[in-house]
Order: structure tokens, then C-alpha cells, then sequence
């Protein structure tokens, strides 16, 4: 029985493959195709040339619009921090020679006052 | 009209040192094996016609360049299926990426609503017709090994290497296949 199904199964393949075998195309009508599909295999790279062209266009704009700024040379001692300006004026006389306490103007009546006492 | 069986370039005439040396006899030993690569492609293909030949000249030129070698650790016509095969595995990758890519949506819609792949002409007999639908229900793999067994009158050994599987994974998936086949030609009217 299972040799009866092989049998017809194999006869109706048969059939099949006769009929695909009428419609095939001849080997070198198939390696002609190559021609045919070029542009299909083509437009991959097409689109690969237009970003890269694209792509050094913008270098070469980026170029020639002149010359990158200098960068400043910045020494650490030259450097403020961002927020230095608030120290600016404050506390400024705290380093000059005539700078007085504010209650440096008692010290001399102090003084005064034991040399005249008893 | 009969199919005769062509003489296979495999049978002791070309071997794999012929092909290195000899790109004329290479292109004749393709030639020779056309119909059956052909016909292979096409039911790789999911006997889509233009699939088939994009996938077989794609072969060609693969082996004809050298990107695909034959080394004869097998008969030619398995080494050459096994390449159709492994062509048509990767167009149809790329379709399904390609897809995925543009229009997500509609394969969503195709993978819940599969439709037969198969195109039947109109020209083929109604059993034809009913034998090629009965087979595009099988699981791929069991479809294969049977074809290639039916259709290409290969045995289960050489299917294997034509599959790329053991001999044990083919054999399973030929009486899987087999045992389903005939459910499912039962099922849709034709008798064994």
C-alpha cells in the first residue's frame, strides 16, 4: 500500500516536472538576465555615491567658510572661575596697607584711659 | 512529453579538480544539470517562476566567479542543490527584511492570513493543481526531502546533503512529510 502511494506520487511528480521543464528558460537565456538586472543590483550603489558625495559636500562647505577661530591660550593663573566676577569689590581693602579694623578707633582710648588712671 | 533524465555531469565526468582548472568545463557541467537546477530553484522558490530565476542566475554566477566551490565531497547535483537552496533561503531572508523595513504592516497581515503560496497555471491538470497545493501545506522541510526524493528521484542520502541535515533529520522529516502528504491529499479528494 505504502509502495502504491510511492508509486502514484511519484508518476504525478513526473507530470509536475515535465511541465516545469517545458516553461524553463535555456541556460544561456538565464546568464543573459545579468544584464537585464544590473541597474536592480545598481541602484544600491547609486544611492551609496549620492550620501557620499552628499556627505564631502558638506565637508568641503564646512571648509570653505574660512578659517577656524584661534583658541585663546588660557594659563591657570589667568583662569576665573565663572562665578569670580561676584568677588570683584569685596573685600578688596582687606589687603591694603591703610586698612583698619572698624573698631580699631577704641584701641587708643583704651589706652588712654589706664595711663591717666591711678 | 517524457522527461528524460539528463546525463549528469556527476557520474565520475566532473569532478572537483575539473572545475578548479577548467571554467568551460564548469559552464558545461552547469549546463548539463540546467533542468534539474531549474526546476529545484523553482520549488525552492515556492514555485514562483521569477523568483526561481533571479535565485538560479544568482547560482550561476556565484560558482562561475568562484564564490561558491565545489569540492566533490558530494555528487555535483547535490553540491549545486544545496547551493540553490541556500540562495533561495537568503532571497527570501531579504525579501522578508526588505519588507519588514518598509511595510511592517502588511507582513503582519500576510503571517496571520498566510495564503497559499503556490501559483498554479491554469494549463495544469486539476490533480497537478491539487498536488502542488497539498505540498505547499507541508512544513518546509518536509517538503523538501520529499521533492527531492519524488520529484528530483534522489535518495534520502543525497537529499540530506542537498539539505544541508543528516541522514536521520531527513528521514524523519521524509516519513513526517509522506504520512502528512497523503492526509492531505486524501482530504482534497485524490486517492493515493
Amino acid at each position: 500500500m505504502n509502495s502504491d502511494f510511492d508509486a502514484g506520487l511519484r508518476a504525478r511528480m513526473r507530470g509536475l516536472r515535465d511541465d516545469d521543464i517545458a516553461t524553463a528558460p535555456s541556460f544561456e537565456q538565464l546568464l543573459k538576465r545579468r544584464l537585464d538586472i544590473a541597474p536592480r543590483v545598481g541602484r544600491g550603489a547609486v544611492w551609496a555615491v549620492i550620501a557620499t558625495a552628499t556627505i564631502i559636500a558638506i565637508g568641503f562647505g564646512l571648509m570653505r567658510q574660512g578659517p577656524a577661530p584661534e583658541l585663546q591660550t588660557m594659563t591657570w593663573t589667568a583662569w576665573q572661575s565663572p562665578t569670580g566676577s561676584l568677588l570683584n569689590g569685596f573685600g578688596e581693602g582687606v589687603s591694603s596697607e591703610n586698612w583698619r579694623s572698624p573698631t580699631a578707633v577704641l584701641a587708643p582710648l583704651t589706652f588712654a584711659h589706664r595711663k591717666d588712671s591711678p | 512529453m517524457s522527461y528524460a533524465k539528463p546525463a549528469r555531469a556527476t557520474n565520475g565526468v566532473m569532478t572537483a579538480t575539473h572545475c578548479d582548472t577548467d571554467p568551460a568545463a564548469l559552464r558545461q557541467a552547469l549546463m548539463e544539470l540546467h533542468r534539474d537546477a531549474y526546476t529545484w530553484a523553482l520549488n525552492c522558490c515556492d514555485r514562483n517562476r521569477a523568483d526561481a530565476e533571479d535565485v538560479l542566475q544568482a547560482v550561476y554566477l556565484k560558482v562561475l566567479d568562484g564564490r561558491a566551490q565545489f569540492e566533490g565531497r558530494s555528487s555535483m547535483l547535490t553540491w549545486l542543490f544545496s547551493v540553490v537552496r541556500k540562495t533561495a533561503s537568503d532571497q527570501r531572508r531579504r525579501r522578508v527584511m526588505h519588507k519588514l523595513l518598509l511595510d511592517p504592516l502588511a507582513l503582519i497581515m500576510a503571517n496571520a492570513d498566510p495564503e497559499p503560496p503556490a501559483e498554479v497555471p491554469i494549463e495544469q491538470g486539476q490533480l497537478r493543481a491539487r498536488l502542488t497545493q497539498a505540498l505547499a501545506m507541508l512544513p518546509r522541510r518536509q517538503r523538501e526531502v520529499l521533492l527531492l526524493v519524488f520529484y528530483h528521484e534522489l535518495t534520502i542520502e543525497e537529499a540530506a546533503r542537498a539539505m544541508d541535515t543528516s541522514l536521520g533529520s531527513a528521514r524523519q522529516h521524509y516519513a513526517r512529510g509522506k504520512q502528512r502528504l497523503r492526509t492531505l491529499l486524501a482530504d482534497i479528494g485524490v486517492s493515493g
